[in-house]
């Protein structure tokens, strides 16, 4: 018995977990909403996530430099900027 | 050399059929010489093309470039089978002829290929097993396979910053999905700020109680995305627009604070909703 619950307890990090993760990582990724949820490989997975943060990075930088832009031109005292304000407030 | 017999004899074969067919012509017979020694042919190949006379070997010099070509390409297959067979005993090498394409690697743009997993010319994927290792088809492919993605998890290990310093593929794992969701988050509440910011641009003419009680079925809807969102974002945006100083380190280090509160709703509402509307053309 204490045999079977060392082997058990070494391998902490079971191979079930590692699939969950991918799948989980799977559910993440945009391509795999669109289509059926068929398990790709994880190589697959792997490099479309590496394409994935990159395209968030990217897309991070765009929203980032558009909402500073847009934040310099407004003026925060603006009726529109109020309004808005207070309907945040409720 | 078995390779090169082989070849000799092949080549004198064809040399003659070409010389029958082929009516004379004038050429140098230096070239006509350069080319026939170009093989890598024992004598066997002069004696045996040797009994025609100069007009014979002048013949063989314009076919013999085409020759030339075509048996340099019968060598490279040839070689590369014989070569399978020789180094079987201390290398092996994947046959891919079965037509699995997984196996064999194709340069693509940004993907590093290390020296063994390259594909050689004759389109087998050669894998250089080391000592102790078994060699059977199976493991090799399966050796592969783990190299390919311990290659791109090390990638994305360069790409999530803080992931070198974790080992062990679930907690890598673990740090990419983590970080996945935070860029996403990132994106959403930018994507927030953007659209309550510039408010001309979005048709408000749907209730503002509609919005607040069922803003669920309102992201069904196309138009009114920016206040379905405003009862959920509340407390964060509230906090932003108060503070009335909204730099950006601020604002990234917030969104990434607030990832864990806003995931519930982010996962509910569905992330690509809002981005569709921002990314719209202005």
């Amino acid at each position: 018995m204490p045999v079977e619950m060392s082997s058990r307890r070494s391998s902490r990090i079971t191979d079930e977990e590692i699939s969950e993760l991918i799948s989980k990582l799977q559910s993440l990724l945009p391509e795999s909403r669109r289509r059926s949820m068929s398990r790709a490989s994880a190589a697959k997975l792997l490099k479309e996530t590496c394409s994935y943060i990159k395209s968030l990075h990217r897309e991070v930088g765009d929203l980032s430099d558009r909402l500073s832009d847009l934040m310099s031109t407004m003026d925060s005292g603006s009726p529109q900027a109020e309004i808005i304000r207070s309907i945040l407030r409720s | 050399m078995a390779s090169s017999h082989w070849d000799s004899a092949f080549v004198s074969k064809t040399t003659a059929e070409m010389l029958l067919r082929m009516p004379q012509q004038q050429v140098a017979v230096a070239a006509a010489a350069a080319a026939v020694t170009d093989f890598d042919s024992s004598s066997s190949l002069d004696t045996g093309t040797d009994a025609p006379s100069a007009d014979g070997a002048m013949v063989r010099s314009p076919l013999s470039s085409e020759l030339h070509e075509s048996i340099k390409v019968q060598n490279q297959n040839q070689h590369g089978r014989v070569d399978h067979k020789r180094k079987s005993k201390d290398e092996a090498s994947l046959g891919i002829r079965d037509g699995k394409s997984k196996k064999q690697k194709r340069p693509k743009g940004g993907l590093k290929i290390t020296e063994e997993l390259r594909s050689s010319s004759d389109g087998y994927v050669h894998v250089r097993a080391r000592r102790g290792q078994a060699t059977d088809s199976h493991s090799l492919s399966e050796r592969v396979r783990r190299k390919k993605i311990s290659e791109r998890m090390k990638m994305l290990q360069g790409l999530v910053p803080g992931c070198d310093k974790v080992t062990g593929k679930a907690l890598i794992l673990d740090e990419i999905i983590n970080y996945v969701q935070c860029l996403q988050n990132q994106v959403e509440f930018l994507s927030m700020k953007i659209a309550s910011l510039s408010p001309v641009l979005y048709d408000f003419d749907v209730g503002i109680a509609d919005c607040i009680n069922q803003p669920q079925k309102l992201i069904m809807r196309s138009i009114p995305q920016p206040l379905a969102y405003v009862d959920q974002m509340n407390h964060l945006q509230a906090k932003a627009f108060d503070s009335g100083t909204t730099t950006f380190s601020q604002d990234e280090g917030s969104a990434l604070q607030m990832g864990e509160q806003t995931q519930g709703f982010v996962d509910q509402i569905g992330f690509t909703n809002i981005r569709s509307i921002i990314s719209r053309p202005m």
